[in-house]
């Protein structure tokens, strides 16, 4: 029996829990009816699972995944619920599935409670990977990048790409010596601590605050109010703009946060261009270890892997755990939640005006 | 509507339509419409236009509606999606001859697929799409059908199907085909 044949079986037993569990809440039976709605939902994410690193099987492994995480956001287990979509749009939807996916993690967070006022959970802050990453994540990562620069060509994990924020990056910049400026600078510009390496034809604009340890290589533009915070990698030929703060990050050949950006705890791949505005937000409200759909990073601070060529619009905002695949290109406005997006897809957003005469 | 000359359409031979179903889902969709129906004041028999990518008419039949099935489907608006469901299949069987073989759950209840039963997973097969209005006009159905066709993305359809508006005070049901 094949794994979609399995799956199949399964889902048939959760779709008649799921019709069960319809008639006894509209029959006023609600207890019988949670109870129904939970079988199901074993019984779906079970079939899901089977085909989670069999993306040839879509549409069947994306609809499974929605039919799963629509059933826990009906037992109102918000947490299960918003990592079976992610997984769902961790395969290769077809773009209708895709778009219910998206518009279903919009609900589940909008049915989230709240956490009440006045309460607190202490925060370790720690930049050690606490438990392996899940290999099977590898096969349903979208491809990302081309080539990769150098130093991180040996240390890259296809199924953690987000590691080389890690021990990779503080081993680079631990080897880099005190200072090493290869231009002329501007009496303007702030350079602090060690660590600052800075190539050949780079051009840096008065106003910027250099932190060390960064490395930065040539032909780079680095515009006035840049703040970069120390733990930076910056490739040949990006941009750094006017008022945009980096805070540990690398960005490969070409990236460019040109206008207003913050890049925090993330991989810009080559070419990849942040409309002005774009937000990569990089710590969780309530301090815990980032995920990228069920799985933990290990990380208590990470916000994107953005693959090369990815294109964000104005005011995006780029939540904690995200990895987009090459040439994708996202609206302005977007908010664009924990998960994995697809490569070279378009990420829309919908929205409704009401425009009306003025009294 | 005059429907004596129309084929005639029985809400009670769902089973044929969507084997997959359990029978007390089943009973629950055929209920739904008829309590649809019988709240709009309509008689067995009454003339149910068809139009879109078909255009057709059916007389329509059901089983009397009892206290405590109106009871039962008191929450009009849940009524009317499941009420919209069971017609919707019975419809796309009478139209295409295709049956519901999956289903899977979404948003506040269910899509379903069309196809054939032997053939696992959801490839190859169609989706059916329903959404239920209790009394609208035909400007309202098509409106509806134009929020469902927007909701599921207008280009590229990787997935085939129909989607299908049901409106109950006509009636009237709006069938496209993706």
């Amino acid at each position: 029996m094949t794994h979609l044949e399995k799956a199949d079986g399964l889902h048939q037993v959760a779709m008649d829990f799921a019709e069960r569990a319809v008639v006894a809440e509209h029959q006023g039976r609600k207890g019988e009816a949670r109870e129904l709605y939970r079988k199901a939902l074993t019984q779906e994410q079970a079939a899901a699972e089977l085909l989670r690193s069999d993306v040839e099987s879509e549409p069947s492994r994306s609809v499974l995944y929605r039919s799963a995480a629509t059933l826990a956001l009906k037992s109102r287990d918000f947490k299960q619920a918003k990592s079976l979509a992610e997984d769902g749009l961790g395969g290769n939807p077809p773009v209708e599935i895709e778009s219910e996916l998206l518009d279903l993690l919009g609900e589940i967070e909008a049915s989230r409670p709240h956490v009440a006022k006045g309460t607190h959970r202490a925060v370790a802050y720690s930049w050690q990977v606490r438990e392996p990453v899940d290999e099977r994540l590898a096969a349903v990562l979208p491809p990302l990048f081309a080539a990769l620069p150098e130093p991180f060509a040996a240390a890259y994990d296809p199924a953690a790409p987000w590691a080389l924020l890690g021990d990779t990056l503080d081993a680079i910049l631990a080897a880099l010596p005190s200072s090493q400026i290869d231009i002329r600078l501007s009496p303007d510009v702030h350079i602090l601590g060690d660590g600052i390496v800075i190539g050949a034809g780079t051009h840096i604009h008065p106003g910027a605050v250099i932190e060390g340890p960064v490395w930065i290589g040539r032909d780079v533009e680095i515009r006035p109010g840049a703040y970069l915070r120390g733990g930076i990698w910056i490739g040949d030929g990006c941009v750094v703009g006017a008022s945009t703060e980096l805070k540990r990050a690398i960005l490969f050949p070409g990236a460019k946060a040109p206008h207003l950006n913050y890049v925090g705890d993330s991989i810009l791949g080559a070419g990849v261009n942040l409309g002005a505005g774009t937000i990569l937000s990089n710590f969780r409200h309530d301090g815990g270890e980032v995920r990228i759909g069920r799985r933990g990073t290990g990380r208590r601070k990470l916000s994107a892997v953005l693959g090369d060529g990815v294109m964000t619009g104005c005011n995006c905002v780029v939540h904690p755990g995200v990895v987009v695949g090459r040439g994708t290109q996202i609206y302005p406005g977007v908010q664009l939640r924990s998960g994995i997006y697809p490569e070279k897809s378009i990420i829309k957003l919908r929205q409704e005006l009401d425009i009306v005469p003025q009294e | 509507m005059d429907s004596n000359e129309h084929p005639s359409l029985f809400l009670a031979r769902l089973l044929e339509a969507a084997p997959c179903l359990t029978p007390i889902f089943r009973s629950f969709l055929v209920e739904a419409a008829s309590v649809c129906f019988d709240e709009q004041g309509h008689q067995n028999g009454v003339g149910l236009k068809v139009e879109g990518h078909f255009v057709r008419a059916y007389a329509l039949f059901w089983e009397p509606v009892g206290e405590a099935a109106r009871r039962s489907h008191g929450d009009a608006e849940v009524a009317t999606e499941y009420g919209a469901y069971g017609l919707a299949i019975l419809l796309i069987k009478a139209l295409t001859g295709m049956t519901v073989v999956q289903r899977s759950f979404k948003g506040t209840g269910f899509d379903f697929w069309l196809g054939d039963a032997n053939d696992p997973g959801f490839q190859r097969k169609a989706r059916l799409e329903v959404s239920g209005i209790r009394h609208g006009s035909t400007a309202q159905v098509k409106a509806r059908l134009e929020l469902k066709k927007r909701q599921i993305g207008n280009t590229p359809h990787a997935l085939p199907g129909y989607v299908a508006v049901v409106e109950f005070g006509q009636p009237l049901t709006l069938i496209v085909r993706l």
